[in-house]
């Protein structure tokens, strides 16, 4: 008599007997025809209600000149770069080259805020920086950091080392020689006690025009400190543009700062507060990780304990764990549930007893399943000395 | 095994301290709700706590994409039998057309950080003809250069071997090769659940480009052999203890 795989489900029978039951395909949820696809499911899970969840422009409109004057000053030169025959052999013997420096100046001065507003949506500043609003930078900031013969630039979301950064930045923008400038450099991601928190690394205010040094500086320029192992942060540069000088009394550091939770910041109340007195106009952020010199950093300037971080990797979903596990090795199952320290504290305790203090340990041998294993254990002890010998399963990690 | 490393870290570098927490978390958690009053605007007062008493246990990195550059996010898996595989973070994509080529980076979430054109004007100004091999070229170039201002190293590249075999895709190719931009990305880093005891083979923030992590988990992976060189000498800990 064979019984059907649905009928030991049904009555929770845990002695499965699999001779003779036919495996067939089980329904679950909706009809094939009805059911909805991955896509379709995350569409609606994603949903957003255009009442709710809709974003503010807070910057400037980009202007653009006349699209008729421009277009016919490009296409006389298009017309005239046809007619160079020095340019056509080079474009059909492939040996054409452009210089990038002018592909990026051009660059700046025509797509570049769109670019960077694309980039920035990609790393979600926006979201983490103002909530529910976003702008187009208008203004292109220049930020380098002098290292020597080189520069490390600041572009959109690039790599850089916090030992590169140690000092302050120079910062140039072509901005309008009457209106007054902020300038603020903010992390929204390393913050240590708070969830949707900033640090404030560096804020100047009431720039005259483009002279950044003529700004007064209401917060002193911290280095950015990622802490090991929590990966890469952003860190961002905000340019804002403003018609009268502001009273930044409210925001101000005191000199030399040092105290992380003095340096608490949230863009998003910040500018909220100030909405009608300046508007976002320019924006550069790069992205770093932390680096050896860092723990200098944390114990001599910071004066603290350097954190030290892992990802924390979401657990593996094991059923319910049950008193007596029918038809499974009692030993692998106990295993399974065991918090992995604790079975990694087990494994080190078994290596001790072969690790002699002095002297060097034995060369591994040829073949480790040749040895005659004792008589008398029960098989799942054996089948453990197997997989320890041939260093499987969690003998892998010892 | 973390618990090992945790104490060897304490008993040696007993002058270095390290707090080792215990993870940041990946996922969304609920929202702290803390008086932010305190905190945020410097009072005359000078009550804030002190840097060390702050460290936490559980710290969040809200930057979307530090999973993928730490190689733990997640890729769409399981699509590896359409004509369009999905196991990817960041994918380039090339169009070419009769008039114009155009280059983007594309995420799987279906955003678009990067892109390049022949129809821009910063390109087009420099180049002869706007769709053949050069233009190719160039667009490769500044679509490279692009990325890497956007901090994207790694992009995954769909192009099949007949595809590769055309001139202007292969001159693409080559472009953002040269430039420094790797077309495979690296595999996502799975912690081993067929094992029953899982662990990591590479911590990913536990490498770093300038410093000789003797400690490296790493190495514990290779084999025997190389196990045997990983503890240092008593010379080399002076030294580190320095």
């Amino acid at each position: 008599m064979s019984y059907t795989l649905t009928r030991h489900l049904r009555l929770g029978l845990n002695f499965v007997d699999k001779t003779g039951i036919r495996h067939r395909w089980i329904k679950r949820g909706k009809d094939p025809e009805i059911a909805s696809s991955l896509a379709q499911k995350m569409a609606e899970w994603n949903k957003k209600d255009p009442e709710i969840d809709f974003r503010v422009d807070i910057g400037y409109r980009y202007t653009r000149p006349s699209r008729k004057i421009v277009l016919s000053e490009r296409l006389k030169f298009r017309k005239e770069l046809k007619s160079n025959i020095q340019l056509e052999k080079a474009a059909k013997n492939r040996t054409l080259t452009a210089p990038m420096d002018g592909v990026y100046q051009e660059w700046c001065a025509t797509s570049a805020p769109f670019h960077i507003q694309e980039t920035a949506e990609y790393f979600n500043v926006f979201d983490d920086l103002f909530g529910s609003a976003y702008f187009t930078p208008i203004n292109m900031l220049d930020i380098r950091y002098d290292q020597g013969d080189l520069d490390a630039l600041v572009h959109q979301g690039n790599l850089l080392q916090p030992s590169e950064t140690s000092r302050k930045p120079t910062v140039t923008y072509n901005g309008l020689n009457d209106a007054l400038y902020t300038l603020v450099l903010t992390t929204p991601d390393c913050h240590l006690t708070e969830e949707k928190a900033e640090y404030l690394h560096w804020m100047i205010g009431n720039i005259p025009g483009n002279d950044v040094s003529k700004g007064a500086e209401i917060c002193d320029y911290l280095q950015p400190f990622p802490p090991r192992g929590i990966g890469f942060c952003r860190y961002v540069f905000v340019l804002y543009r403003q018609e009268k000088v502001i009273d930044f009394s409210k925001y101000k550091r005191p000199e030399n700062c040092k105290n992380l939770a003095a340096r608490t910041f949230s863009t998003y109340e910040f500018y909220r507060d100030l909405q009608d007195l300046m508007t976002p106009c320019g924006l550069a952020f790069f992205q770093a990780k932390w680096d050896s010199t860092l723990t200098d950093f944390f114990h001599n300037v910071l004066e603290m304990k350097e954190p030290w971080f892992e990802y924390d990797f979401p657990v593996h979903t094991l059923p319910p764990q049950k008193w007596i596990p029918f038809r499974k090795p009692f030993n692998l199952y106990l295993d399974k549930y065991k918090h992995p320290k604790e079975l990694g504290e087990e494994l080190l305790l078994e290596k001790l007893k072969e690790v002699h203090p002095f002297e060097k340990p034995p060369p591994p041998l040829k073949y480790p399943q040749s040895i005659p294993l004792p008589r008398g254990n029960p098989s799942w002890l054996n089948d453990d000395i197997k997989r320890r010998r041939a260093r499987t399963g969690k003998w892998k990690y010892m | 095994m973390s618990l090992t490393k945790f104490r060897s870290y304490f008993s040696i570098c007993s002058h270095f301290p390290k707090v080792r927490n215990s993870s940041i978390a990946g996922l969304d958690s609920s929202i702290a709700a803390s008086p932010f009053a305190q905190c945020r605007f410097f009072s005359s007062k000078n009550e804030f706590p002190s840097n060390d008493s702050i460290i936490p246990k559980f710290i969040n990195n809200r930057n979307p994409k530090n999973l993928e550059k730490l190689r733990i996010g997640e890729k769409p898996k399981g699509w590896c039998f359409e004509k369009e595989d999905k196991k990817f973070w960041n994918r380039v994509t090339l169009d070419i057309s009769s008039r114009h080529i155009s280059a983007s980076i594309i995420h799987y979430l279906g955003q678009s950080p990067v892109m390049a054109s022949s129809k821009e004007w910063c390109i087009k100004k420099y180049l002869y003809s706007t769709n053949d091999a050069c233009a190719a070229k160039l667009v490769g170039q500044v679509l490279a250069q692009r990325c890497l201002q956007a901090g994207i190293t790694e992009v995954a590249c769909f192009f099949t071997p007949d595809e590769r075999k055309k001139e202007k895709v292969s001159l693409f190719i080559k472009a953002i090769e040269d430039f420094g931009v790797g077309l495979m990305e690296p595999p996502q880093i799975l912690p081993d659940w067929n094992v029953n005891h899982w662990e990591i083979p590479e911590t990913p923030w536990d490498i770093h480009e300038d410093v000789d992590d003797i400690y490296s988990s790493a190495s514990k992976y290779r084999g025997y052999k190389i196990r045997k060189h990983a503890h240092p000498s008593p010379k080399e800990m002076n030294e580190y203890n320095k």
